[in-house]
This record gives structure tokens, C-alpha cells and sequence, in this order.
């Protein structure tokens, strides 16, 4: 005979198993008895698996009270199976409170548990397609086509999952990227640990415009209005007055030494823009800056934590004068 | 609770970033009663902190569902802040959080900043299929009941 016409008569038979959770592909003789069939399956396990009290399950053997919920299952004899020692799996599923309980052959398939779990639920099915079962305390979401004999732990018959979906989105997410961006940088630790401890604190966001309170050495509160359409492109601004919805007239802007030389000019842009290299219109023509300061240059993966320090650095160092207004 | 929610939605979105809460407690034939809520923030941490808007990953969903086993209450209803209007997104409509006819969506405008009050909520009940019915104003301030 020649090998060939071996093979064709042979049959693959699909195993599932708590252990072999992706299944495993064996080939036996064909029309084998049932009992042989269970033999050859056993035999050819793991040897580290192997254990005189493993039961072999035919999905063909399922439960008939469910089959109203099967999903394209396709069931013969012989051709996918379940080792394991559960002969019923306390199956739970969990849902925004509610639970639906039943004990199952470990050889169901997990589409037909999720689709019985919709209905016990009372979920309409046509809401229902972006649910997924995922073992509870776990990422694991079980494909279709596995058996929740697979997801047993320590030989404890029970499964608890949770209904959840894939990926949920609510509200206005039409949030533009820029602005978008700026918000993830306000939640980070560098701008969170400057609220912390008292150096700034956000005031408010109109876009583009973001409003920064900084203190000062004296404790003064300067609020920064800092332009960031383009973002993490370099924002502009100075200083505002809140009160008024204006900028901050010339008498009240708080003066730096020798220090910093004119960053806190206020002459620059009609005082509507700090002269630093970190400024988007201060930098335009003096690029010489970002060699002479690089240290003030702007970095857009720091991003606005480095305008607000440099303000921050400025408003607290020795030769900080107050606004005599 | 009404108040310290508002707080809490308010406190969470700062102004400039949208906040919610799963409400929790108990339903029955003669309405939905909630008993306590759960922050977005506290059980989607992660995804509170990379996003504007409301969004969860399924383990973030599931840590929810997890409290709701442990303290044997349901998730009645859920509430969320917009920036401006009590309307539903397109992703509101179609991500309900719950998928069970009877459920409420509740949408708080402003991101809670101006001290809403039930009459300025938008009031949404999932029917399923996909359906939904919304109701404002006076019908919002009338379908929630403050005890």
C-alpha cells in the first residue's frame, strides 16, 4: 500500500483541553469504534499531561437544551474534542450587574455560550455584535470555536467571564488633534507635579487659548495665555488679565534682573508674546537663540511644561522684582 | 448625590475635558433607583488620561462590571459630560454601555461647570435595536426624581 492511499484513510481529529487551549491536530484510522477513538486521542497527548482520569468529550455529544443557540457549529462525531475531568462547567457571565448562570458540557463552544448569554441577558442580538466573553480578571476573550472546558483553572469546574465590548467610545470625540494632544500633556507627570507642588495651576481652556496661573516667589499669580493651535508646534503668548479678558498692561507685568536679560520685556509684540526661544513668534528671525539657549529651546515631546518653567524659573529666581502696581 | 456627582463630573473634566460615572442601584417595574455611583476616572484610569472624550478598553470595562458583582448593585444608568449641548454623539448612540432595553444615558452639558440641574440634562433611553429616545427639558427634569 502506499502511503497515499495511507493517508486518506485517516482522519484528523481536532483536541481541546485546559492544557491545550489552541487545540491540538491528530490523525487516527478511520472508523475507528468510539472507545478505540477515545484511546488514540488519550495516547496522544502530552506525556506531561497524560493521566489515567482525563474523560474524552465529542462536541457531537452536546447539550441538546442549547442548540437553539449554536453558532454555525457544523457537529459530526469524531472530529472535535475535549479532554479534561469537568464532565459540567458552572459557566457565569457578568453584566453590568446582572448575571446569567448554567452549568455546560466543557465541549460547548464559546459562540454558543455567548449567544445563550445575550438571550439570557435580554440583550437584543442585533446590539450584541461588538460584546465580547473575556475570562473574568483576565484579557483573555476566547475565540468562538474554543471550548469553556478550555478556560478552567486547577481543575475547579466553574468559569466566570465578563460580557464586555471591545472598545467603547462616548461622547464628542470630534476633539482636533492638536487640542487633543495638548490634553494628554496637562494629565502627564511633569505638568501634574508642578499643580502638585504649587508652581502653576491651569485656569482654563478656550481653544486655542490655554490659561496657566504661575506663582511667584512672593506668592503673586501671573496668568500665562499661551496660543496652541498646531500643537506640539511651539504656542505664543504672555501675560494675561483675567479680570479684564485682556492682556496685562505694561505697570503689572513682573520684571526680571540681569539674569534673563529682557525675556520679560514688554515692549516685544505689543506684549502679547514673551521674548524666549520657546515662544513661536519670539523665535521667528532669532534662531541664533537655540545655540545660545538651549536649554529654553522648545521640545515638543516636553511640551507646554517647558514655556511654563521657563516663566516658572523666571517669576522665582533672586532677582525677581513684584509689579509695583 | 445629585450635587456631589455634578461635583465630582465637574472636578473630573476641570473645564476642559469630558468625565462620567456608571450610576448604580437597583430596577425594577417602577423605575430605576440609584444607590451610588462609579467614576470613569477610578475604574478607566488609563484611558481617562489619554482621552477629551469617554472611552474604555475592555479590561476597563470588565474592572467595572467586577465592582458591580462585589457590591451586588447594577449599572441603572450612566452619565457623561459634553462641552456643550445634552445631545447624543454619533459614538453615544452607538456605544451604549449598557445594551439592555431600559437602560439611561444621561448627558450633562458644559462639562458640569455651570451647575446643571435635571431640566438642563439630556435624558436618553436605550430601546434597543439600536434605538434610542431622548427627552429634554421639562420631560428630562420630569424623568429624574431627586429624593
Amino acid at each position: 500500500m502506499l502511503a497515499d492511499e495511507r493517508s486518506i484513510m485517516q482522519n484528523r481529529i481536532i483536541v481541546q483541553a485546559a492544557f491545550i487551549k489552541d487545540g491540538l491536530v491528530i490523525k487516527v484510522q478511520e472508523g475507528l469504534p468510539l472507545e478505540e477513538l477515545k484511546k488514540a486521542v488519550l495516547s496522544a497527548l502530552p506525556a506531561e499531561h497524560a493521566s489515567a482520569d482525563l474523560e474524552v468529550f465529542d462536541e457531537a455529544d452536546d447539550d441538546p437544551d442549547t442548540r437553539a443557540f449554536a453558532d454555525a457549529e457544523e457537529l459530526h462525531h469524531g472530529r472535535v474534542v475535549h479532554v479534561g475531568r469537568c464532565r459540567l462547567v458552572d459557566v457565569v457571565v457578568r453584566y453590568a450587574g446582572r448575571t446569567a448562570e448554567r452549568k455546560f458540557p466543557p465541549v460547548t463552544r464559546i459562540g454558543r455560550i455567548k449567544r445563550w448569554a445575550v438571550h439570557t441577558l435580554g440583550i437584543n442580538p442585533a446590539d450584541a455584535n461588538e460584546l465580547v466573553l473575556q475570562v473574568a480578571g483576565t484579557s483573555i476573550q476566547p475565540t468562538r470555536d474554543q471550548h469553556v472546558g478550555c478556560f478552567i483553572e486547577n481543575d475547579i469546574c466553574q468559569v466566570v467571564f465578563d460580557l464586555v465590548r471591545s472598545y467603547t467610545v462616548n461622547g464628542d470625540a470630534s476633539v482636533p488633534s492638536d487640542h487633543a494632544l495638548l490634553l494628554e500633556h496637562l494629565e502627564q507627570a511633569h505638568f501634574v507635579m508642578g499643580e502638585m507642588n504649587g508652581r502653576w495651576k491651569l485656569r482654563g481652556i478656550t481653544w486655542p487659548f490655554v490659561f496657566i496661573d504661575v506663582c511667584a516667589r512672593d506668592k503673586r499669580e501671573f496668568t500665562l495665555r499661551l496660543q496652541c493651535d498646531g500643537y506640539p508646534g511651539m504656542p505664543t503668548g504672555a501675560f494675561w488679565d483675567p479680570v479684564n479678558g485682556a492682556w496685562l498692561p505694561a505697570h503689572r507685568w513682573p520684571r526680571t534682573g540681569a539674569r534673563f536679560g529682557v525675556a520679560l520685556r514688554t515692549d516685544w509684540q505689543g506684549g502679547t508674546a514673551l521674548y524666549i526661544p520657546c515662544d513661536r513668534k519670539s523665535i521667528a528671525g532669532h534662531e541664533q537663540w537655540l545655540q545660545l539657549y538651549p536649554a529654553w529651546a522648545w521640545n515638543p515631546s516636553i511640551g507646554i511644561v517647558r514655556y511654563i518653567e521657563i516663566v516658572w524659573i523666571m517669576l522665582n529666581g533672586v532677582d525677581y522684582v513684584p509689579p509695583t502696581a | 448625590m445629585y450635587g456631589t456627582l455634578i461635583d465630582d463630573l465637574a472636578k473630573s473634566g476641570r473645564g476642559i475635558k469630558e468625565a462620567g460615572a456608571f450610576l448604580l442601584g437597583h430596577a425594577d417595574d417602577q423605575g430605576r433607583r440609584v444607590a451610588s455611583y462609579l467614576m470613569y476616572d477610578v475604574v478607566a484610569t488609563e484611558s481617562s488620561r489619554k482621552h477629551a472624550y469617554v472611552a474604555f478598553t475592555a479590561e476597563e470595562m470588565a474592572r467595572a462590571w467586577e465592582h458591580c458583582y462585589a457590591t451586588s448593585l447594577q449599572v441603572v444608568a450612566d452619565v457623561h459630560t459634553h462641552p456643550l449641548g445634552p445631545r447624543q454623539s454619533i459614538s453615544d448612540r452607538e456605544h451604549p454601555i449598557v445594551s439592555v432595553p431600559g437602560h439611561v444615558a444621561l448627558i450633562v452639558p458644559f462639562f458640569a461647570m455651570r451647575g446643571p440641574q435635571p431640566v438642563d440634562l439630556g435624558v436618553h433611553l436605550f430601546e434597543g435595536a439600536g434605538r434610542w429616545r431622548s427627552m429634554f427639558r421639562q420631560a428630562a427634569h420630569d424623568a429624574i426624581l431627586l429624593t
